[in-house]
């Protein structure tokens, strides 16, 4: 009972701290808060959105059954923040001087090109809906197993729906921004304040639970883990598909667009490390800890669950919201994006007679069509969800030196972005599809090949042709804003 | 270009030099498997793991010396006029 009504009270929580944010009226207020959004907001809004609920358990259990491997995300996070950093200025500039709302319009403009908007928009809507899906699954699992069964997953997936659908669809980033702020802060101090709790209470300390792993199954403790024999290049590869994909995201993206200042921007990217690194190392040292014991074993997605409730029912109930939590700030700022970008990247520009009222109406009834149509694939295909996210990752980085060419080489053109963007997308999934065996045997992931195939043909085709005069104007802006 | 100019160019290339530094050891396979070792334990953890949290907390303190040096040049803070028609 006390797992479910903690559930219960975290949900009403997040509408009562939104009551004020709901009516927004804009589409710009929609997409980005009108540019309003401080320090708080961002640093949280990043973290919040970028942990997944699925990391306490797909991930977690990655680390169960493979053990330091799956510290992979602490490094990976370094590059992302490294994307973060160099892609604000420009993105902040342009963002604010034409009043961009999304990545893809951001593409569009600087390739000056409406199929590279619509192009980018739509892979990053398809690219998203796995994560949707997962993510519904997680807040309907968290549900079941919190309530022992009492809550079905479809009825835990259908009351998280009625939330996260009310506070996004009426009151957008502003809504997004406010609840990722609580769930940020509940991830950092409660979330972690409950591991630490239960490393100690049921493992005997991190010392302890070291020895225990070290005496057992010391494989564990170092790259690749127990019973897997992969090459080291496998390493190399999912730190730098993670790490620049990691911020393609729209749904990571975006908030970019949110911010107050430029100053804002970087500031969160002081904060969002040093929280990141302790709180996922955590995570990973707890999920490491559980190793040795049969059931984790056996059960490795289940073990963090099973390891709080056997430390009694309120680190059940405080482990349940923080996995709720998790998923929130997630689905949240996936819906965000994908409305926004159904309405502003595809259908204001499929007709630009659509007026700002009607894009928003768009806007929030797309968040009610993919909450229900990601709740009917949720249940359908549950178990397919974390092999087609993880497949997403490879789509993603394609996406990087579209965006990082862009924004920093004067000769990077449309005609390099689109077909290098496509032909980068079919190396990609096509070798991921097709699995063949130099992947197994040289170790690095399909996404690495899509990456070079996509940088080499902008690289060329940048080289073919002229720089295009409206850069001149833009690279004009950005001196102009720093004073040069 | 300006002096100002060249002098944000230099500082910006520094610590994305600096920073890639501790990704590049955290990822250069024969690096990465020089520190994947159990011992020497600290608290417990394997030193492979120190290794990886380690190297992100120093690229954590370049991100915030980045950050100081920029805010303190006044490249940070800068106005930008809305452009009312596109």
């Amino acid at each position: 009972m006390i797992p479910v009504l903690a559930l219960l009270a975290f949900l009403g929580l997040i509408l009562f701290i939104n009551r004020r944010q709901l009516g927004v009226s804009t589409m710009a207020d929609y997409a980005t808060a009108n540019h309003s959004i401080g320090v708080l907001g961002i640093t949280f809004g990043f973290l919040a959105t970028w942990y997944v609920g699925a990391g306490y358990t797909v991930f977690s259990g990655f680390a169960v059954s493979f053990g330091m491997i799956g510290m992979y995300v602490v490094p990976y996070g370094i590059i992302t923040l490294l994307v973060m950093y160099l892609v604000a200025e420009k993105t902040f500039i342009w963002g604010k001087k034409y009043q961009l709302r999304t990545q893809s319009e951001l593409l569009g403009l600087r390739y000056r090109s409406d199929f590279i908007r619509v192009l980018t928009g739509f892979a990053g809507v398809a690219l998203s809906v796995p994560w949707l899906l997962m993510e519904w699954y997680t807040i309907g699992y968290v549900f079941n197993y919190a309530t022992d069964g009492f809550i079905s997953p479809l009825l835990g997936m259908i009351i998280g729906i009625f939330v996260v659908v009310f506070y996004v669809a009426m009151g957008g980033m502003r809504s997004v921004v406010t609840a990722n702020i609580v769930q940020g802060l509940y991830m950092m101090i409660v979330g972690s304040a409950v591991l630490i709790y239960v490393l100690y209470s049921e493992l005997g300390g991190l010392t302890a639970a070291m020895d225990r792993l070290f005496h057992e199954s010391p494989e564990a403790m170092i790259f690749p883990g127990p019973g897997w024999d992969v090459s080291p290049n496998y390493w190399t590869a999912i730190i730098i598909t993670s790490g620049l994909g990691g911020f393609m995201w729209p749904w990571v993206y975006n908030k970019l667009f949110a911010a107050d200042s430029l100053r804002t921007i970087k500031q969160s990217v002081l904060f969002a490390p040093v929280l990141g690194i302790l709180s996922f190392a955590l995570l990973i040292i707890l999920s490491m800890a559980l190793h040795p014991l049969p059931f984790a074993q056996e059960n490795p997605e289940e073990a963090l669950f099973w390891a709080h409730s056997q430390a009694g029912v309120w680190p059940l109930a405080l482990f349940a919201v923080l996995v709720m939590a998790a998923s929130l700030g997630t689905v949240s700022g996936i819906l965000n994006a994908m409305s926004t970008a159904i309405s502003g990247d595809i259908a204001q520009v499929i007709n630009r007679k659509i007026s700002e009222k009607t894009a928003l109406l768009i806007a929030r009834w797309s968040v009610v069509a993919m909450s229900v149509g990601a709740l009917v694939g949720a249940y359908l295909k549950e178990g397919q969800l974390v092999f087609l996210a993880l497949m997403t990752y490879q789509g993603m980085i394609v996406l990087a030196p579209v965006v990082l060419l862009g924004l920093y080489w004067q000769r990077a053109n449309k005609f390099g972005a689109v077909i290098g963007f496509l032909t980068g997308m079919a190396v990609s999934f096509g070798l991921t599809l097709s699995e063949p065996q130099f992947l197994v045997t040289y170790g690095w992931t399909p996404g690495v090949y899509g990456f070079l195939t996509t940088l080499m043909i902008m690289i060329v085709a940048g080289y073919l042709r002229p720089v295009e005069s409206h850069v001149e104007k833009l690279w004009g802006d950005i001196a102009h804003a720093r004073g040069q | 270009m300006s002096a100002k100019s060249i002098h944000s160019r230099r500082r910006t290339a520094l610590f994305i030099t600096l920073i890639l530094a501790t990704t590049f050891l955290t990822t250069f396979p024969p690096i990465f498997l020089w520190a994947n070792t159990i011992e020497p334990r600290v608290l417990g953890l394997p030193f492979a793991m120190i290794w990886h949290i380690g190297l992100a907390l120093v690229g954590a303190v370049f991100f915030a010396l980045w950050y100081l040096l920029e805010s303190r040049s006044g490249a940070i803070d800068m106005n930008v006029d809305i452009e009312e028609a596109r």
